[in-house]
């Protein structure tokens, strides 16, 4: 009986000791808090963390609605979502968790391997149509892009197409994994992901964003020291309030141990 | 040949063995499969039948209040004063909306009533057809629904940080909503061209009541609105109303230097007088330590034809007989709302303006035939405001209301007695 009471106890004590926390968004971000989530839950055994991806816009849709803890996203918080989340009596904080370079890829048969930004502009928007107008076969380009639920899609909308429109028409794909899986099978294709993406199936174009002078291949390496230009934070969004609930989390995330496992998926580290 | 035969027998009874087991997991692979299509099935007529209840959506919230007010003011909810040598004060219900909206591809429709201690009416009564092959924000309204004049009048009363709208806005918007066929131009979200947007249409210009004359109002708004990083947000329009008033009288009394004179004609009754406003406003909010601040004004101008002894627009379901006062008014206001950091509380600071008749003023007020029409009102608004929760909202306010003083009308030699403190609780759903 004392048996049973003791384990009634300590089960109760675990149970009330235990934290579920959510994070949803982001599917560039998605494998740092996978990992990190893993990594967090064997050494506190007592806490729980669930990871979904979504796009940046849909996390932090679920952070408004207080169907998430955390949101991940590949783009900065936009004044208009700051705004429903002050008229919902909510205030939001940002911490930036790793640094993420953008990859630009093709199919793997493709002779290209340098564009500049201003040809990527062209191909995105739907003025350069054909590979054989920048070096390539004569192929017709089947450019491919994000949904524009996206941080993705608007971050290289900002950083390489200045802002302009994609073309109309073009291919939106729900997940990174789409974009590579497509590319991989079309041999015209081109599309963005993020660096920790990249594999074998696909090939990744140097970049020059200073008119075709030097050439920078996407690594790692490359983005730390700055030569890659297509870089970006990476951020995670909570209410003020939740703070206390899922502080633990984040400042694992920002420790030595989680910039660790940010740099093995393939990310860049904070410091 | 015996042993061989035994181990026939023993390579048979393991065959057999090998073929059953091999059955077997073919059999539970097929049901397996089997389950997998079922689920999928069950899987895909449930999402077909939330993306159809997505379609239809119930919203709304209820305003409850507490208003006390000086023996001269006017409360938004209960009767008037009983006893007008006393302040007084009463509790009620501000406002109780339910909305539904059904949205399909195309088009949409909208009802919105308004469930108080005072009965039931409605709000919003319209159809949306959306634009269906350019993925713009383009729209045409058709029905009952807000005018598209300015800011406050589509800032959405649930979410206002005053009470009320400005004096100039009731006055001259009554219910805010009128009846009409209106075009909204705004290109997609993912266009470079989507911060502008181009509202423009005709209405009845008798407010929620229903047409009473066959002389239609044209009400335009071009605004622009802009976010500059996460951080900072501008935005700003122009305003545009030109319609008529029918004239109820054979007597129209017109401004002449610091009074009105009269045209008494029979050829008077039946015409129109015209009614025109110009309006300009801007919005700018900007997000920092200190929380958000927001900053927003509007400044209207232009010629009113009312009523002897008040400038409101016509919202009656009958033509007016009343004669027609026809005066130039100019009214503005500027609204200061500022977080306590992350708090979720808001400082609230207004200041109004209502001018019904600017070519006179003070103790000009009262002679050669005008009224108390034509005195002028400005209020200033001390608000807090606590959100509770992401729908439960606690709001005090205090308005200072100052008239016009003029000599030669009575009641008006001081400054009224008028000043209103509301305290209100709203739920929104």
């Amino acid at each position: 009986m004392k048996k049973v009471i003791l384990a009634t106890v300590i089960l109760a004590s675990v149970m009330f000791n235990a934290t579920a926390q959510k994070i949803k968004g982001s599917d560039t971000v998605l494998p740092i808090s996978q990992k990190e989530a893993e990594s967090y839950m064997k050494e506190n055994a007592s806490q729980s963390v669930t990871v979904t991806g979504g796009g940046s816009g849909v996390g932090i849709s679920a952070l408004m609605q207080g169907t998430t803890d955390i949101a991940q996203s590949s783009r900065k918080i936009k004044f208009d979502e700051k705004q429903k989340l002050q008229e919902a009596g909510k205030s939001v904080k940002e911490v930036v968790i790793a640094y993420d370079a953008l990859a630009i890829v093709v199919h793997q048969s493709n002779k290209v391997t340098n564009l500049t930004r201003e040809q990527l502009e062209d191909i995105f928007t739907g003025k350069i149509t054909n590979w054989k107008e920048v070096g390539g076969e004569d192929l017709k380009i089947v450019p491919y892009s994000r949904e524009t639920s996206s941080g993705t899609y608007e971050f290289f909308k900002e950083s390489v197409l200045k802002n302009k429109n994609y073309m109309n028409g073009i291919m939106s794909m729900p997940a990174t994994g789409s974009i590579i899986q497509s590319i991989s099978q079309t041999k015209g294709a081109i599309g963005y992901v993020g660096l920790a993406y990249l594999n074998k199936d696909v090939k990744a174009i140097h970049v020059s964003y200073d008119n075709g002078k030097t050439y920078t291949e996407p690594s790692v390496a490359n983005a730390k020291n700055k030569t890659y230009p297509i870089v970006r934070p990476l951020y995670y969004y909570y209410i003020t309030s939740s703070e206390s609930k899922i502080k633990p989390f984040i400042d694992y995330v920002l420790s030595d141990k989680g910039q660790k496992i940010v740099s093995e998926v393939g990310f860049i580290m904070i410091n | 040949m015996m042993k061989h035969l035994r181990l026939s027998k023993k390579t048979l009874f393991v065959l057999c063995g090998f073929c059953l087991s091999a059955m077997s997991f073919a059999q539970s692979q097929e049901a397996d499969t089997n389950r997998f299509e079922v689920m999928k099935q069950k899987t895909q007529a449930l999402e077909e039948e939330v993306k159809g209840l997505k379609k239809f959506k119930v919203s709304g919230y209820i305003q409850g209040q507490y208003q006390w007010g000086e023996e001269n003011a006017s409360l938004k909810v209960g009767s008037a004063n009983e006893n007008p040598e006393k302040a007084f004060n009463r509790i009620g219900i501000r406002r109780g909306r339910i909305k539904f909206t059904y949205e399909g591809k195309i088009a949409l429709g909208v009802f919105q009533l308004d469930l108080t201690d005072k009965g039931v009416g409605f709000k919003d009564a319209y159809l949306g057809i959306k634009d269906p092959w350019f993925n713009s924000q383009s729209m045409i309204k058709v029905g009952i629904f807000d005018r598209p004049f300015g800011n406050e009048i589509s800032y959405s009363s649930s979410l206002r940080e005053s009470p009320e709208r400005s004096t100039v806005f009731q006055t001259l918007f009554p219910e805010e909503r009128d009846l009409g066929i209106m075009l909204q131009l705004q290109a997609g979200k993912s266009s470079p061209w989507n911060i502008l947007k181009l509202e423009a249409g005709i209405f009845a210009g008798n407010g929620i009541k229903m047409e009473t004359d066959n002389r239609k109002d044209f009400i335009g708004h071009l605004s622009v609105n802009k976010s500059f990083g996460s951080n900072i947000k501008l935005g700003g329009g122009i305003s545009y109303y030109h319609g008529s008033v029918y004239q109820g009288s054979k007597n129209i009394y017109t401004m002449d230097n610091n009074g009105y004179i009269l045209s008494s004609d029979d050829i008077n009754i039946g015409k129109f007088a015209k009614r025109e406003y110009v309006g300009f406003d801007i919005q700018f909010s900007i997000s920092s330590i200190l929380g958000m601040t927001q900053l927003r004004s509007e400044y209207l101008f232009g010629q009113q034809p009312g009523g002897k002894s008040n400038s409101k627009s016509p919202n009656s379901s009958s033509l007016p007989s009343s004669d027609t006062y026809i005066r130039n008014f100019s009214g503005w206001y500027v609204i200061f709302i500022q977080d306590f950091g992350p708090l979720p509380l808001s400082a609230v600071l207004k200041y109004d303006v209502y001018n019904p008749n600017t070519k006179i003023s003070e103790n000009e007020i009262g002679l050669n035939n005008t009224t108390a029409g034509d005195i002028a009102y400005n209020t200033l608004g001390l608000g807090l405001l606590w959100r509770a929760t992401s729908d439960i909202r606690v709001q005090a306010y205090y308005e200072i209301i100052k008239n016009e003083k003029t000599e030669n009308l009575a009641g008006y030699e001081e400054d009224r007695k008028d000043n209103v403190f509301t305290l209100r609780l709203q739920y929104k759903f």
